[in-house]
This record gives structure tokens, sequence and C-alpha cells, in this order.
């Protein structure tokens, strides 16, 4: 065996056709019948061979698959570096990178045919899983063919088809470069690299996440009989998030946040009230069999989770977005989940007017403006819960403190606001006037204030006024008999105003059901 | 939030690369991109508002800790049959498999020296060492069952206030302050004040942040002197020098903060921010001079000095510009009867005296506001005390050993029945017969009541979600309004 002199050994050469061919007869073997829903193949494994066997050498897959690529590369780079240097040989690293690759590249398509038979065969990125395929197996017969038919051929002293062979070194590498490409969508998604070099191009990615999560059409505001993150999440973590979650977001789907699950209303994944229409429950219900069957590959859903399902999806599958389990997210997707749930939900928040019994109308990018501005004087604008889509509005904190022209600020959360304080405020009565009519205001903070009794004529507009603060304020009797037609009223503060106990005995009277509070004067 | 994986995941690429050397184009161009990203953290401030996961009952608390534990027979409990029996040995069966801290031998029963009556509407019977208490006591919750695991102080009061005996967990007012952050941002969300003279045994960290970013810690803020030590500017410091350099500062940490990644360093930049707004709005808030007589004289207080009185004060001002945790320690309540310095005769009249009337106060103050409406008042020691007499080296002054196994505390404010006594204890005061809560369940309610879920507010480090019940607590229903 003398290398100087044949480019390549007979015993190299013995191996890799053995070994090649083995991985051919594999591969035609595996592809001959993938259209049916169960790859026929298996049939064909010996009994003696362990059950576990199939799925381990298709996983396999992916750990080979590095040695064609590196390989095949540089096969074509030595070669290019050769024709630079105007050699009419090949070289000789060259020759077994080309040889080991063409092996790695032939077992690789074996394994990677078992492996999208077993696992990747439904997955949502069907396209690109046939490219890679048909891809993979250029680049393998590519290489092979180079290998096992041109290469053979050339003669020592650069003798022989050089061209050719450079020719089809380079054009293997290039296959499997992009057979490569292909695979790494389907693990990474696409624009893995390109993301992290151009920024712009993953811009419209970016303003998706940065949208606010929406607040589907049709779900419920309150929990149903259902607890979702008792019985819902669970399921979906246990069942679902490996492949729909952070990590795979198989079929853009994921069910690990609100977001992601209804992200696009077009794909009817969870039809609020309506689980006939959902897709999530058509799929799990499905015979395991059936291609569309859900979670692929897994055992079904047992009955319980089953029913459950259906009864969350059908009291309006209500899911509120939770305040702490977001760990498991990207660095700038949690921050922007983070913000979705606890800054920006309450823009999403359906409130039904009581008097018409309709949907107040949406105030959209208005709100989340009005928020922002008050959040930028160092105020406060938070939901009540991550449940309740409510607000609390805190302007006391703004220093200096505001006055009448800022309570605009509000002006677009109107629908919403529910616990408002503009204690220690340069308010005045006048100013008061934008209070009127607040249909979720509950409790008004306006202690140590220069409001006097002109101002209280909003409190009867506010239907749901439960709790009044006017301690320090200028307020009299005369104010407080305006206050007796509040009917949600229970809780009054008068502390240091000019409210006298016998105001204070008339009101009772009148209103015996609301505990007013005096304190020590 | 986890600034724990946000850590992670901002530091991998730009140290492999830095690392690895791959080059000055590689590097400036990821790097201007990770600094992006890391202070994406630092834009969004960690005690910004957040909403809890449901409405909340309370929006602050004020914990009242009367630091070494009063005796709850002599305050909250009475127990007419220690009254008969005293000086009669204890039965055996209060010594069976028990520990004591000091007592040793076999100690005799101690009744109160103190009478006992009922008082307001609801009844509630409380010594006559608490006069100021009779009439707030239809504001209150009383908790006669409580129980712990700890009988020593360090322990029991991290305990208390971290769920676990050891320092290392993040207080109460840390998990707080974490899951809604604070309203007003010129303050600290979570300020603690000390008085008696001594820090709580268990440490700072009875009101450190643990493993949470530190952000969440406690700001002890002091009454005499400099409200927050070395806060105010040295002189020769103009407010436009300390803004420049405060700049400067917070440009090399955002580099700082680019390159490492670590979220200790976002907490400082914020720190610095706070603590230069703090120059101006913390010593405005400590100084109870500003207020009327009358607010004096129904607190006790006396500007100037370090006392509970003026703790009192300082917390209703606090909570009133939206501080969100208030932490008091009143050191002093450690009743051996060792000597007239910690005895039952003298020294525990002495200490109620100066607890009792701004105690009350507090709670009548916040109502007359309209504060009680938000605000949650929780008032405990860290254990209860043995119904015999402790006297160790055979003193002749009374006093009572720690007891783990039953003890009152009282809660008043946002979320919690008003006139309530819940649960009971045997008639010599040894043990629980009704409704028991524990420590975690105290933890878990008052979470509950500001609008969490113990079991959801959780923080993963080292591997695991962590929470201040650790893997116990249930909110005890009955105590909510």
């Amino acid at each position: 065996m003398n290398l100087q002199h044949h480019p390549l050994s007979s015993r190299l050469r013995l191996i890799s056709l053995t070994m090649a061919l083995a991985a051919l007869a594999t591969s035609a073997f595996a592809g001959a019948d993938t259209a049916q829903s169960g790859p026929a193949w298996m049939n064909a494994i010996p009994n003696w061979a362990p059950s576990w066997l199939p799925r381990l050498s298709g996983r396999g897959h992916v750990v080979l698959v590095h040695f064609p690529i590196a390989l095949l590369v540089v096969a074509a780079a030595c070669e290019f570096w050769n024709a630079l240097r105007r050699r009419t040989d090949p070289s000789r690293s060259g020759l077994t990178c080309l040889v080991l690759g063409a092996l790695a590249a032939g077992v690789s398509a074996a394994t990677g045919w078992i492996n999208a038979d077993l696992e990747g065969a439904r997955t949502s990125m069907a396209e690109t899983l046939s490219l890679h395929r048909w891809v993979g197996v250029a680049a393998a017969g590519a290489s092979l063919l180079t290998a096992l038919v041109i290469a053979p051929l050339l003669r020592p002293g650069g003798r022989g088809p050089i061209g050719a062979y450079r020719a089809c070194v380079v054009i293997s590498a290039a296959l499997v470069g992009v057979a490569g490409h292909f695979g790494g969508s389907l693990v990474h998604g696409e624009n893995y690299f390109w993301s992290v070099i151009f920024p712009q191009s993953e811009a419209p990615a970016a303003s998706e996440a940065t949208k606010p999560a929406p607040w589907p059409a049709g779900m419920a505001t309150k929990p149903g009989t259902i607890d979702f993150e008792k019985t819902i999440r669970p399921i979906f973590e246990t069942r679902c998030v490996e492949c729909h979650g952070p990590f795979k977001k198989k079929g853009g789907l994921r069910l690990d946040l609100r977001a992601g699950a209804f992200r696009d209303p077009s794909t009817y994944v969870i039809v609020p009230g309506k689980p006939d229409e959902s897709d999530l429950l058509h799929r799990v219900t499905l015979p395991p069999s059936d291609p569309d069957f859900m979670p692929d590959g897994e055992k079904p859903l047992n009955p319980d989770e089953i029913a459950a399902l259906r009864t969350w999806i059908a009291e309006g599958a209500y899911w509120p977005e939770s305040l702490t389990k977001v760990e498991d997210l990207d660095a700038k997707q949690r921050d922007t989940e983070l913000r979705a749930a606890t800054r920006h939900s309450f823009e999403e928040a359906v409130v039904i007017d009581r008097s018409t019994g309709k949907p107040v109308p949406h105030p959209g990018g208005q709100a989340m403006a009005a928020a922002d501005a008050i959040r930028a004087k160092r105020g406060v604008v938070v939901d009540l819960g991550a449940d309740d889509a409510r607000l609390s509005v805190d302007l006391s904190v703004i220093a200096p403190p505001i006055g009448d022209a800022d309570l605009t600020l509000f002006d677009n959360l109107r629908p919403t606001i529910s616990w408002l304080n503009l204690s220690r405020t340069a308010i005045t009565d006048t100013g008061l006037n934008s209070l009127k009519g607040l249909p979720e205001l509950e409790r008004l903070r306006l202690e140590w204030t220069s409001v006097g009794d002109s101002g209280l004529d909003f409190a009867p507009t506010c239907a749901k006024l439960s709790s009044l603060n006017l301690v320090g304020t200028k307020v009299t009797d005369a104010g407080l008999a305006k206050l007796a037609p509040c009917k949600s009223l229970r809780k009054l503060y008068v502390w240091k105003t000019g409210v006298t106990p016998d105001g204070i005995a008339k009101f009772r009277a009148a209103r015996p059901e609301v505990e007013v509070v005096e304190g020590v004067q | 939030m986890n600034l724990f994986h946000e850590k992670s995941h901002a530091t991998t690429r730009r140290h492999f690369l830095g690392k690895f050397g791959l080059g000055a184009l590689a590097f400036s161009l990821l790097d201007g991109r990770a600094a992006s990203a890391a202070l994406s953290g630092a834009t969004s401030d960690p005690m910004a508002p957040r909403a809890p996961h449901f409405v909340p009952r309370a929006k602050r608390v004020i914990y009242l800790h009367m630091a070494g534990s009063p005796p709850q027979q002599d305050l909250f409990d009475p127990k007419p049959k220690l009254t008969e029996l005293n000086g009669q040995p204890c039965p055996d069966s209060f010594l069976q498999m028990e520990r004591f801290a000091f007592i040793k031998g076999h100690p005799t029963i101690l009744g109160s020296p103190y009478k006992f009556a009922p008082h307001g509407q609801a009844g509630i019977t409380t010594s006559e060492l608490l006069p100021h208490f009779q009439s707030i006591s239809d504001e209150v919750t009383l908790i006669n069952s409580m129980f712990t695991d700890q009988f020593n102080h360090a322990p029991a009061q991290l305990f208390l206030y971290t769920g676990a005996p050891r320092p290392e967990r993040p207080s109460m007012g840390a998990w707080a302050t974490y899951g809604l952050g604070t309203d007003n941002s010129d303050l600290p969300g979570f300020v603690v004040l000390v008085s008696g003279g001594r820090q709580p045994d268990g440490g700072k960290a009875t009101f450190g942040s643990g493993w949470l970013p530190s952000v969440y810690q406690g700001v002890q803020c002091r009454t005499v002197g400099d409200p927050v030590l070395y806060v105010s500017d040295p002189p020769g410091m103009d407010r436009a020098g300390r803004r420049r350099s405060l700049d400067a500062l917070r440009d090399l940490n955002e580099k700082q903060a680019a390159y490492f990644g670590d979220d200790e360093t976002l907490t400082r930049i914020s720190q610095y921010e706070l603590a230069f707004r703090m120059q101006v709005s913390v010593p405005d808030v400590m100084d109870i001079s500003k207020e009327p007589p009358e607010v004096h004289e129904m607190y006790g207080t006396a500007p100037g000095k370090q006392s509970l009185a003026n703790n009192c004060l300082l917390a209703r001002r606090l909570v009133e510009r939206g501080v969100r945790f208030v932490q008091i320690f009143d050191w002093g309540w450690d009743i051996h009867g060792t000597g007239p310095s910690d005895d039952l005769i003298t020294h525990l009249p002495n200490k109620c005296k100066e607890m009792d009337r701004p105690v009350a106060a507090l709670i009548k103050d916040l109502k007359q506001r309209g504060l009680l409406d938000d605000t949650l008042v929780i008032f405990s020691g860290e254990f209860g005390r043995t119904a015999m007499n402790e006297a160790r080296n055979g003193s002749t002054y009374l006093g009572r050993d720690h007891h783990p196994h039953c003890f009152s505390i009282w809660m008043a404010g946002a979320g919690v029945k008003r006139g309530y006594v819940h649960g009971a204890t045997d008639e010599l005061g040894y043990r629980i017969t009704k409704d028991p809560v524990h420590i975690h369940d105290l933890q878990a309610t008052i979470l509950h009541i500001l609008g969490m879920d113990h079991e959801r507010l959780t923080y993963r480090f080292q591997g695991r979600d962590f929470r201040l019940t650790d893997v116990h607590g249930k909110v005890v229903k009955a105590l909510l309004a």
C-alpha cells in the first residue's frame, strides 16, 4: 500500500465501498414506503433488535451530520488551495476528508431518513424537511460518487480527470452545506444566524413580539369553573409544551403563553366558547393513528384531561397572564411577556357598559400612551390583579403635585379606572368634573386637597363608588348631603373637614349602611 | 421576572467571543447588540409597580415586631388556671420530649400578676398592661393559636420573615416588593425601623433580600441623625456636582453591565438613582417635627429620639406616601426574669407603656386617615413564652422562658376581620386546642391579603423554585374579612 503513489489505498477503498453500499441500501429501503403513516421498513427489523434501536439510530442523525459538513468542506478547501497553487494532483488530506465525509454523508442520510419517519414526518415545517431530505440525499450521492467513482480514476503525476474531481468535490461540499442549512432551520428555526448579524432582518418578529398580547376575541374576562393554573396549564406543560413551547414552537404554536396560543386567530387552535371549532380539542380527540393526532407520537390525553379542556374552552378559555411563570423564555421575550402581563393587559380589557350592556369601545393604543405618560411622571398605573384588568391609578406620588390640567392624563383610561388616588395633589373642585361618570371607579382618595362641596357633584354619577376619602378637605355638611344619593357608597372618611356631628348624624340616618369615619377631632 | 436567567442569557455570547478572541469586528458587532439586551433590564425598573395575581385586599404592610417576644399570658391570652396553680410544680407532661432555652429542673407554674377584662363591642379580653389597646380591640383580629418550629430568637425571627431558620432566603418585605414593586419611586419600597437599642437577633437577614436581587432588601432608616447613613452630600458637594458624578458613574456601570451582564450592577445603578432622589425625599418624610402637637400627643412621640413611638408615626408617614412594606423591630420583650431589667413585674409594664400608646395611636390614625382600608398591620413576637417561671440560676425575679407551641399575635386593617379572636389554647396556655396557625400559614395569609398566591410567587435559585412558605402554608380563610 503506497499512498505516495496511489491517492486511495485499496483497504480504504474496500471499507468505504462496503459501508457506502450498506448506507445506500438502508436509505433506499427506508425511503421505499414513506407515504404511509407508519414506515413499512419497521416490519423488517429483526425481532432480536431492541425496540429503542430505530429511534436511537434515528436520533444519531443529529450527531453524525456534523461530520460530512466539516469533512466535505475541508476537502473542498484543500482542493481549492491546490488549484490556487496550480497543482495538478489532488490534495492527500483533501482526499482522506472526502472519503470519510462521503461515508459520513451516506450514514447521515440513512439515519436522517429514519429520524424523519419516526419523529419529524408530520412537523409543521414539512417543506423545509422535504428540502433537507432531498438535498441531503443528493449531497450523500454526490460525495459518494466523487469518492468511489471519480477519485479512483486519478493517477499520480497529475493525470486523470482532476478538473471534474475538483468540481465534484466543490458541488458535494455545497450540497452538504445547503442540506445542513435546512437541517439547522428545522432545529433552531429560520434566521438563526442572520438575525444575529443583521438585527433589522429580525424586525418583523420583534415588532410582533413587542405588540402587547391581544386579549383574544371572545375570551372570558373572569375565571370559569376550571382553574386554569391548576388544571389546564399543567396539561399543556406536561403534554404539549415540549414541542409547542419556548424551544420548539412547532407550527408557530406555543402553549406556554397566552400570546403564543392565540397568536393567529385564523388557525382556530382555541376558539373561546366553541370547543367543537377548536383545533386543539379536535386533534387530541382523534385516533392516535391519524396523522393530525396530538400529542404526536405520544399516548393520548386521558378522558379527564380532555373533558377539562372542553369545559375550559366552552366557558370562554379564560387564560390569565401569569406574573411569575415566565422564566423559560429568552431574555427579550421574557421582558416583553412581563410587560404584557404586568403593564399592558388592561389595554385589551373588555369592559361592558352596564347601562347599555354593550362593550365599551376599545381604548387601544391611546390607553397605552396615557399609562406611559403617567408613568413618565412617576405616577402609578397597574392592573388591580393579573386576572382583573381594572386599574389602580395613583397620582399622589407625583412630584411636584399635579393640578387640574394634569387630570387629562387619565382621559384615555376612563373605562377601567377602579382605584384612584389623588390625595395631596393640587386639584380643585373644577378638576373633579373630569371624574364624572367613571364607570368602574370604586375607591377614591381625595384627602388633603383643597376640594370643597361644589366639587362633589361627580360622586352620584360614579355608579360603583364605594369608598371615598375626604380627610383634610373643605367639604361641609352641604357636601355630605350631596353624597346621600351615592347608592354603592359604603365607607366615607370625613376627619378634619368642615363636616359637623349634626351633618354626620343626618347622613347616617339617611344612609345607615355607610360607615362614616370621623376620627379623633 | 427572572433576573437569574436574564444574566445567563446575556453572558454567554460575549464571554465566549471575548475569551476566544474572534476579532474586533465580530466583537464590536455583537457587543453593541448585547449591550442593548442587557440594558433592557435596566430600563425595566425592578421596583416598577406590578399587578398582583388577583385583586388585593391590602396594598401595604406595617409589621410591628416585638423582638424578644412578649408573654401572651400577660397580655392577650388570659389563663385564670395559671393564677390558681401559681407556684406549684408544672405537670410532668409539660417536660416530656421538651427542650427549653434556659429552664432547668422541674419549673413551677407562673400565673399572670395582671388583671384581664373584656373590652369594646367584641369583648376581646386583654390585660391591664394595655389600656390603649382596649380602644382599638374592635379593629383587630387576635390570633391566640400561633405556633412556630423554633425556640431561639435568631432562628425563630428568620423563620418568621424568611420561611427558613437559617440566613440565606429573602425576607417577607423583599418578597412583597419583588412581587409588587413599589408605588413611590422616590422612596425605598421596603423600609426598616429599629428601636429598643438593639438590632433583631436574626440580624439583617430578617429584612434582607437573600438570593433575590439586592434591590429588594429592606432599607434601614434611623430616627437619630441622618435618616439613611451616607445619603446626604458631604460639605463642598453641591447637588449639580453630585448629579454629574452620578451620571459619569452610571455610564461606567452601564458599560460594566453590558460586558458582564450582572444584575447586581443594574441594581447598583438604580440604587444610586434612588439614593439621589432620597436625598430630598427621605429627610422630608423622616422629619416628624412638622407634625402638629396633637399628633405627638397621640403617639407620645419626641422628635430626635430613637423610640417605637417615633417609628410608629414614621410608619404612618411612609405608608401614606406609598411605601410598600414597613418593618418595625422593637427590642426588649425577652421577659426571662433574670433581673429587674427583664422581669415581669418591673420591665414588662415599662415596655408596655412604651408600646401601647403609639401602637394604638397608629391604628387609630391610620383609620381616621382612611389608610387602614388598604394597609395591613401585624403585631407579633417570634414565639411565645412558657407558662412556667424560668427562675434561671435561682433568680427571684419572675419571668418566662421561650415557648414555640403557642403564642398570640394580632392583625388589623385591610383584609382581616374586626373584633375577632381566632384559635384557643388549653387552660394552662401550654398547647393549642383549636385552629392552630403555623408561621407558614401566616406568611401565606399575608401574601394572600396582598393579592398574591404564595404558591405562585416563586424565584428560581440553584435549580429550584423557592417560595416564602417553602413547601408549606395554607391561607387562613377564617381571618379574612
